[in-house]
This record gives C-alpha cells, structure tokens and sequence, in this order.
C-alpha cells in the first residue's frame, strides 16, 4: 500500500513538472492549453490517488475527488479554446491548416 | 515554512499590482480572481479552513462572475 | 484623470501600504509576557485565546476562575477540564464539535442574525438597482458543455448541501453551502441555451427560511427565557444528531443563502421584467 501511493505520487509530480514546461516552451495559445490540461489533469489525479493509497481510509474520498477533476478540467478548457478562437487570437506561423475556421460562421 | 507564506505573500502583491495598473477591465477582473485564490490559500495555511472554504466558493466563484456581467451590461476599456 | 494626478495618487497610496505592512509584520513577532518569542507556526492555543473558549464549558470556567484565578497565569500548564472524547461525552453544555460553529451560532447568535439582515439588504437593493436593463443573448454553448453541465449539477447541489448539514462537525457550515449551491446554478445559466430561473419561487423560500430563524430564536425565548436558548437536549458530541438547535438554524441559514445569491445572480443576467 505505502510503496503504490509513494509511486504514484511520484508519477504525479512528474506529469505536472512537464506540463509546467510545457506552457513556457510552446509557441502559441492553443498549443499551451493542449500540453498544460493533460499533464496536469493526470498529474493533479495521481497525485491525489496515491495520498488516498498512503492512508487507506480515505480511500473513497480521494477517488471522488479525483473523478471530479478529470470529468470538469477537459470541459473548461474545451470551452476557454473555443472563446478564444471567436476573439481572434491569432495561430503561430507554423500552423498548416485551420479546421476550425470555415465552422465559426455557422452555430452547431 | 515561514519562507512559503513571503512567497505566497509576493504573489498577492504582484496581482494587485497588476489589477490597478491595467486599461482593460477584464484583465483586471481576471488578477482579482487570482488573488481571492491566493487569499484562500493563505487562510488554509493559518489554520483556518472555515474561511478559505467561504473565500475559495465566494470569492474565486460568484464574485467574478458577476463583475463579468456587470461589465457586460457596460463598457471594456477604461478611459484615460 | 491626467497623469501628475495619477501619481502622486498612487506615490501616497504605495507609502500608506508600505507602513501598514511595517506595523502588521512587527506585530507578528511580539514577545508573550513571559518573554518567550513566538513565531507562527508553533502557536500554542492556550496563549492566545481566552480560557472560556478553550474549557468550552462556561460554567466549568467561571467556577474555577472563581477559585483559583491568579494562578492561572503561572501556571499553565495545569488547566483543569473534563476529559472530553469524540464520540463518547454526553450532554455538554453546548455539544458541536467544530470549534467556530459553537461560537458563530450558539454564544454569539444574535450577530449571525444581524449578518444574515444584512446580506437580505443588499440583495434588495441589488434588485432595485436592476430596474431598466434588457437581456442580452449570449453565443450559444457547444455540445460538450450542454451535456457537462446536466450532467455535473445535481453532484454540486449534493457538495453544498453535505456541507451545510454537516456544519457542526467538520469545517464549513452555513454560508460556504449557500455559495456553493448558487455556484450550481451559475453553471446552468451559463451552459444552458434556455434556462429561466424562476426568480418568484425561491424570493419566498428565502423570506420563509428568514422567519423561521426569528421563529426558532422565539421558541427559544419562550422555553428558556433567552432569545436564541438552546432547547434541544444536545446529545453524544460528534454524532450527527448532537448539538441541539445548532445543525437547525445551520440548514435554515444554507438554504437561505443559497436562494439569496442564486437570485442575484440570475437577476443580473436576464434583468428585471417587473414593470
């Protein structure tokens, strides 16, 4: 038990540090959204796995938490990219193609 | 420990700073909310969870959003 | 505002904070009249609060100051009190085991009622303020977050509501469960196309739950000869069931505060139709 929650909130720590050198090193906004939301999603839900590995009764807590994490930050910042498309905020000049460009005319 | 609560003192500052000194309004909207955040962490670290429950719910929450609709309803940037 | 306005404005305003933050910072680190220096993170709770909060027992406290006062501060160490256990001690004076609730509603009650006047005043005014605005349409929200938000409500109304009935045990209480109730809402009159809040429902079930915390405090008045007594036998500390009119006047505060500030909120969104 103690040697499960020790490596998943190692694993944790991990994800999190790459996400945060993620949102420094990429070009653009929407790639920094991209990076940042995944790593730290699974970083913030095995960090809190491993702390309700560490003391057993708090087991179901921490999974409740953790569920509710994963099911509300892919939302937001779903919807932080689309705003920021309808303001217009520009993609970085290695972007090929814009899939998103010809659907803001029309509402879905 | 004492060096946690001066760097999360500093952060409070730089976002108050940086909710005066800003035309836009909405930016500044956004800095107020950080510091509601910080502000919540700061009582959990003085040992007083009742009021950094109320602050994070209260402050970080409903209290952005409704200066988002109050600035709706009037204009974004400020005048000189 | 030109621009020598702006600064010395801002010159004097940086000067008043930098004294205040001078003064608070020095205080911090203040001796205890024993000489001892304190810093902040052993503090030791019997030096800083007063020893009624500390017995939780007023009348265990009054009758050993009575006897033995000056010795108390000589002698710390040895303050008296029954050994109280979670979970086993019976019928205490006032029987919440969070330490803050036993203070905001039991021993200081009358405040908590002249707050919760106040928050009813702004939000009157609020609504009067309102009068002349017209709707404005937001962009319709996009499928992901049309299904997220029916699907996420009824678990946050359930978080705020475990909060306000669980104030007298764990951190929180009445007032962080209304805001998150209202928070509830805020999400389904953002990430809806069409919800209307039925602002005429819950203006009556927050007048309601205002009269029957006036009406519990008058109970009390009649049975104990006190406004706002405790009436209810407090049971075993730390059940669910314990601490008498304390988890009655919490919910009636929670369900209060929440239709307060759902109110605010939508009425500031789709403006006042009253004509």
């Amino acid at each position: 038990m103690f040697i499960i929650g020790i490596i998943l909130i190692t694993i944790g720590v991990i994800f999190s540090t790459l996400g945060a050198l993620g949102l420094v090193r990429m070009p653009d906004l929407y790639n920094r959204l991209q990076t940042s939301t995944k790593a730290t999603t699974l970083g913030a839900f095995s960090t809190i796995i491993g702390v309700g590995f560490l003391n057993p009764a708090w087991l179901i807590k921490t999974i409740v938490i953790a569920t509710f994490i994963l099911l509300t930050a892919p939302i937001s910042s779903h919807n932080l990219a689309r705003a920021s498309h309808k303001w217009g905020i520009p993609l970085s000049d290695k972007t090929s193609v814009d899939k998103y460009d010809s659907k803001t005319g029309k509402e879905e | 420990m004492v060096i946690l609560l001066y760097l999360v003192v500093l952060v409070l500052a730089i976002s108050a700073l940086c909710a005066i000194f800003t035309k836009d309004l909405l930016v500044s909207v956004v800095a107020l909310g950080v510091n509601s955040l910080i502000v919540s962490a700061l009582f959990f670290l003085m040992h007083a969870p009742d009021v950094a429950i109320t602050e994070a719910a209260i402050g970080a929450g409903l209290s952005t959003a409704i200066y988002v609709f109050a600035i709706r309803h009037t204009k974004r940037q400020e005048e000189k | 505002m030109k621009k020598t306005e702006f600064l010395t404005g801002s010159f004097i305003a940086l000067t008043l904070v930098v004294l205040l933050g001078v003064f608070f910072f020095q205080a911090l680190f203040q001796p205890s009249y024993e000489g001892k220096v304190m810093p902040i993170d052993n503090v030791n709770l019997k030096d800083r609060v007063s020893l009624h909060y500390v017995l939780k027992n007023v009348n265990d406290a009054s009758k050993y100051l009575a006897t033995n006062g000056m010795r108390y501060f000589n002698n710390r160490s040895s303050v008296p009190s029954k050994t109280i256990t979670f979970g086993k001690t019976k019928n205490l004076e006032e029987g919440s085991a969070n330490e803050v609730t036993s203070i905001v509603v039991n021993y200081r009650g009358f405040d908590t009622l002249g707050e919760v006047t106040v928050l009813f005043i702004s939000i009157i005014g609020l609504t009067m303020l309102i009068g002349g605005v017209k709707e404005k349409k937001l962009r319709m929200p996009s499928v992901i977050v049309r299904t997220g938000s029916k699907f996420l409500f009824p678990f946050i109304l359930l978080f705020g509501v475990y909060i306000f009935i669980h104030g007298h045990l764990t951190p929180g209480g009445g007032f962080p469960g209304g805001a998150v109730i209202a928070s509830g809402f805020l999400l389904l009159l953002l990430g809806l196309e069409n919800f209307k809040f039925n602002t005429t429902v819950s203006k009556v079930i927050e007048s309601l739950a205002g009269v029957t915390f006036v009406g519990i405090g008058l109970v009390g008045l009649f049975m104990k000869n006190s406004f706002l007594a405790n009436f209810i036998p407090t049971g075993t500390i730390g059940f669910l069931y314990s601490a008498g009119m304390v988890a009655l006047i919490y919910i009636v505060v929670g369900i209060k505060v929440g239709a307060e500030l759902s109110t605010g909120v939508a009425e500031l969104k789709e403006g006042n139709k009253n004509d």
